[in-house]
């Protein structure tokens, strides 16, 4: 029988059966699209470490993301270093500058975090911008190899595609781990947090190491992808757009990242085809997102189809975890499903020692509801 | 912690065998100013290890604000607060935590978008080593999940566990709001008003829950009900205009002038 632990296992199979056959069906136009796809989605993914498990919202990711292409850039067009050292270079390089950022910008908050990685982001896009020499400046840097096991468009996908899964897999881990439910727990309330014995700057400046050290990861793949870097994959519009994709397909959850850069990408190289004014529809699609669904495209699936999935199988309490709970700062205003228990159930409640019905009454009136 | 049975006995046991001579907390000559009003003026009081000490007084006297400072949320004007010995005057307050301090709101303080489990999860994990670790899921560690289960067992919120945090009754989300201070193992537990807002009936069982604590814990306990306060502690401080104008036995409370002047005044009212 198809149970739900079963069909969750099953799409993830059919999405990665998906993935890897993808080369076999189509042309290189939209095994590119993929690739592009995936390493925005990965960068998408570091923004959602921080805004939407840590709730601390940032407009300077590219920036950071930047630096390791334009050092791997750099190290391998003016030092003439081959490619694994000078990937390694700019991998480090960016943990560096995420450190020194991270100090700066964890001991904010709110609007001051977002203003402090903005300048951040720009400090990033006016050197690569303004330091010619070494930048190449608005011409950027040409010559970035790729691997040589990955040269043809097709491998490197694959290149891609494990290098994401990896580095998603991580994430994943770090998510679901103790400090994943900190990073939760600050987003919900740093002021509750320090009480609790959390030195919530602390934490802050981890996940916004992390953070970096993923986006690291996705600029890479993009310079070695493009073969060259320029000022554009730096500029605070890079970073928006990543804020974007997260936030269309569902800040706080893994899959969101994904599903919103395929759609940027299809917005971007597919729809702009054909149609002129695809920036609008982008900004259309952003504000049906904001009014309608503001947990995402990934949390309005659960809310609308997975969470009555599970209910119509009396499986409530999974249901109710599936829809509150994720959702990033943007998500916060979502409505709470109605109290059951408030409501006075006199004389049921021997076991609880204040107020409480049980908890089976609770969902077995749910239940009735819901029939 | 103890069973709950061993509990009806435990104040003449922590009194017999409670051998350490030395306060588990000494505040000296605590005061907060704000602007021009004084909130909490040179307060002083010690408290021994396991002691039961309520705080009382009307509206405005000051008493969460002396939490507050206690706790470091607050920045202190003048004085010193002595916890085990050590000057917790500067320390930042998620330290104090480590050190054993554990404390309610007096408005609930919970993690309304995360389940019961993951709000008392996060105040087990938030004292203990392997909070910072990364790679192994939250709810595979024991030394976490273990104390949080305990935790959640004592306020009788087993079965809604799995349940998010905003769908709890008010009653339950004050139950809550102490499993997870106890989740911390504090050695000092400061309650500011655990029964506000509670109906008599769930007052009557919030009172029960703090009777049974467990003996080694020092409790500290803010209430505006004085039969409720009084009967809970071994002894008593009550507050009025930012000083402590009473001290003593509940006994001796009852019988204080000067309290009875407040209570009276305030039933007059
Ligand atoms: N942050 C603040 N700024 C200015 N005044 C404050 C502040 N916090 C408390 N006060 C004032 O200090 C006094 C004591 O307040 P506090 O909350 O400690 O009283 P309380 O004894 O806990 O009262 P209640 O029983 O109503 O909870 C009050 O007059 C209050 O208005
Ligand atoms: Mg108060």
């Amino acid at each position: 029988m198809l149970t739900i632990e079963r069909g969750r296992w099953l799409a993830l199979a059919v999405v990665g059966a998906g993935a890897v056959a993808l080369p076999y069906m189509v042309d290189s136009f939209y095994v590119n699209m993929a690739t592009q796809a995936l390493y925005l989605g990965l960068f998408a993914l570091s923004i959602n470490l921080i805004a939407g498990y840590g709730g601390m919202v940032t407009l300077g990711q590219a920036g950071i993301s930047g630096i390791a292409g334009y050092t791997l850039g750099i190290a391998a067009t003016q030092f003439g270093m081959s490619l694994g050292p000078a990937l390694v270079v700019g991998f480090l390089a960016t943990i560096v500058v995420a450190v020194v950022f991270g100090a700066l910008a964890v001991r904010t908050g709110d609007v001051y975090f977002l203003m402090i990685t903005l300048a951040q982001g720009m400090i990033i896009w006016g050197i690569a911008q303004r330091w010619t020499t070494v930048t190449g400046g608005d011409n950027g840097l040409r010559g970035i190899d790729r691997p040589g096991f990955a040269l043809e468009y097709w491998k490197y996908y694959y290149f891609t595609l494990g290098v994401v899964a990896v580095c998603t897999l991580l994430v994943t881990l770090i998510t679901r781990s103790t400090f994943g439910l900190s990073l939760k727990g600050i987003r919900e309330s740093e002021g509750r947090m320090r009480p609790l014995g959390y030195n919530v700057t602390l934490h802050k400046f981890w996940a916004f190491t992390i953070a970096g050290a993923v986006a690291a990861i996705a600029g890479l793949l993009l310079a070695m992808f493009n073969q060259f870097v320029s000022p554009a994959a730096v500029h605070v519009k890079a970073s928006a757009d990543g804020l974007l994709m997260s936030i269309l397909g569902g800040m706080g959850t893994i899959a969101g990242a994904f599903v919103g850069s395929s759609l940027f990408v299809v917005v971007t190289n597919y729809v702009s085809g054909y149609f002129d004014r695809w920036p609008t529809l982008l900004g259309l699609i952003f504000v049906l997102t904001i009014l309608f669904a503001q947990d995402g495209i990934v949390g309005a699936w659960n809310r609308l189809v997975w969470a009555p999935l599970l209910r119509r199988r009396g499986r409530e309490l999974e249901a109710e975890r599936t829809v509150v709970g994720v959702g990033g700062p943007l998500a916060r205003g979502q409505p709470v499903p109605a109290s059951t228990s408030n409501v006075d159930r006199g004389g049921e409640r021997a076991p609880v020692p204040v107020g409480g019905s049980p908890a089976s009454n609770a969902i077995e009136d749910k239940v009735d509801r819901e029939a | 912690m103890t069973a709950p049975e061993d509990l009806a006995d435990r104040v003449e046991d922590g009194r017999a065998d409670g051998g350490s001579p030395s306060p588990v907390l000494r505040v000296h000559g605590l005061t907060r100013t704000f602007g021009g009003l004084t909130a909490v003026d040179s307060v002083s009081f010690e408290v021994m290890p396991g002691e039961r000490l309520a705080v009382i007084g009307p509206n405005g006297a000051g008493k969460t604000t002396l939490f507050k400072l206690i706790a470091r949320e607050e920045r202190m004007t003048a004085g010193r607060v002595e916890f085990n010995g050590k000057d917790i005057s500067r320390i930042p307050n998620y330290e104090l935590a480590r050190l054993g301090m554990g404390r309610t709101y007096q408005v609930t303080r919970i993690f309304p978008a995360l389940t019961v489990q993951e709000n008392v999860m996060l105040a087990a994990q938030g004292t203990r080593r392997g909070r910072f670790s990364m790679f192994a899921p939250a709810r595979g560690n024991s030394s976490i999940r273990d104390p949080a289960r305990e935790a959640i067992a004592r306020v009788g919120l087993e079965k809604m566990a799995p349940i998010t945090a905003a769908e709890l009754g008010h009653g339950q989300q004050r139950q809550l709001e102490l499993a997870l201070a106890l989740a911390m193992e504090p050695i000092v537990l400061l309650l500011d008003e655990p029964g506000a807002g509670l109906s008599a009936s769930e007052r009557g069982m919030m009172r029960e829950l703090v009777a049974s604590l467990p003996a080694d814990i020092t409790v500290l306990l803010i209430e505006h009900d004085m039969q409720l306060a009084l009967g809970l502690a071994d002894r008593c401080i009550c507050m009025h205009n930012a000083k402590v104008i009473a001290e003593g036995t509940p006994e001796e409370i009852k019988a204080d002038r000067k309290v009875q002047d407040i209570y009276l005044g305030k039933a007059l009212e």
